[in-house]
């Protein structure tokens, strides 16, 4: 993984420059994609999802927001976190600057859709899911790793540490 | 394997082991949740009361899904009254609307004076007016009144025993049967998925019409 980045070609530098956003990206993608698919396969599943620690996940999850035109959010919150692994895998792999621009892209959608459901849940819906609070939080570490790689990248004199 | 196929495996393989998680925990959760009886004498009702199917909705005054849920209930029982017999119960959720109760108290007590039903939408309707006070108790006088309520009588109710009594007997009927959201519908007994329109609660009431027995 990301083994791209111990190459001497000067292609692969930024890769190497970015490892760690890289990590953490992907890590965090991984662990939005284990929360999201809980979620996903509880739906389909038909059992329910319990908060332990808010107790709105049924209000939540059951509520008319939780499902657009017969798809749950929880399955496209699924997919999203695939899309930003993927783009972040390859990136990591090849070092194309086109990967990074697509997940750099994907994890800004995703800010702007998790702020609109984090105001949902808190000022429509009146409750709190657990399960969802950890997947906001998963988007803004994500956005705030692809920001200051991208801060990194246009400024590689700060890169170095 | 291929290190281009390697993260398909690796998502997989989460996806997988979540399921698995899933799977395995299936058996320990009951799979329907059910109530113990329909609706009884003492239930708030509207609709058909000879009618075979029953919807019992569990609502909560503080809770702004089920103030959204409120003209689609009131749509049906003003177009359709003959098709179902209904029945609404309180479900406030204390540990996350703190004003949930007393809005409970002030429908029951506009109940007694044969208010129920317009009191439960004006209070929903005007939520976001009391939700964040401290004390809600003024604005539902000031609802009370607006209703023409004799206010003696209202105010004697919302601080009764009797009216607390029967919101808490409501809320045990919820909680017997598992359910811990709201709003939450049972028809004939068996909670329901929310209905996502209209026309899908019309759909899903006529469904249960017994056979040949179109609803009068």
């Amino acid at each position: 993984m990301m083994n791209s980045s111990s190459s001497s070609s000067p292609s692969s530098q930024p890769a190497s420059r970015h490892n760690r956003f890289g990590w953490a990206i992907m890590l965090a993608s991984l662990l939005g994609l284990a929360d999201t698919a809980y979620l996903s396969i509880a739906h389909f599943m038909g059992t329910g999802v319990e908060c332990s620690i808010t107790h709105g996940c049924e209000q939540v999850l059951g509520s008319e927001y939780a499902v657009i035109q017969g798809v749950p959010v929880s399955l496209i919150g699924l997919l999203y976190y695939a899309f930003v692994f993927l783009f972040a895998y390859y990136f990591g792999l090849t070092a194309q600057e086109r990967f990074r621009q697509a997940y750099s892209a994907v994890v800004c959608i995703g800010l702007l859709v998790t702020a609109y459901l984090t105001y949902l849940q808190i000022f429509v819906i009146g409750a709190i899911c657990q399960f969802c609070m950890v997947s906001a939080a998963l988007t803004v570490i994500l956005a705030f790793s692809v920001g200051l790689e991208a801060i990194r990248t246009r400024h590689p004199s700060q890169n170095e540490d | 394997m291929n290190n281009k196929l390697l993260p398909i495996g690796i998502i997989l393989l989460v996806v997988g082991m979540v399921a698995l998680g899933v799977y395995l925990s299936k058996g320990r959760e009951p799979a329907v949740q059910v109530l113990g009886e329909g609706i009884q004498a003492t239930d708030r009702t509207k609709g058909n009361a000879k009618s075979k199917v029953e919807l019992i909705e569990y609502g909560d005054m503080q809770c702004p899904a089920c103030a959204s849920f409120e003209p689609m209930v009131n749509r049906l029982l003003a177009e359709r009254p003959e098709l179902l017999h209904f029945a609404y119960r309180h479900l406030p959720l204390k540990s996350i609307h703190k004003n949930a109760e007393a809005g409970s108290y002030a429908v029951e007590a506009a109940g007694q004076q044969g208010k129920f039903w317009e009191m439960k939408t004006m209070v929903y309707a005007k939520q976001s007016e009391w939700s964040a006070m401290p004390d809600p108790s003024p604005k539902f006088q000031e609802y009370a009144l607006a209703l023409g309520l004799d206010m003696d009588r209202f105010l004697s109710a919302y601080h009764s025993s009797d009216v607390k009594a029967k919101v808490a007997a409501d809320a045990l009927t919820a909680e017997t049967a598992g359910f811990q959201s709201t709003p939450t519908f049972a028809l004939n007994g068996k909670k329901i998925a929310n209905p996502k329109s209209y026309d899908e609660l019309i759909q899903l009431l006529e469904s249960e019409q017994p056979a040949g027995q179109p609803a009068q």
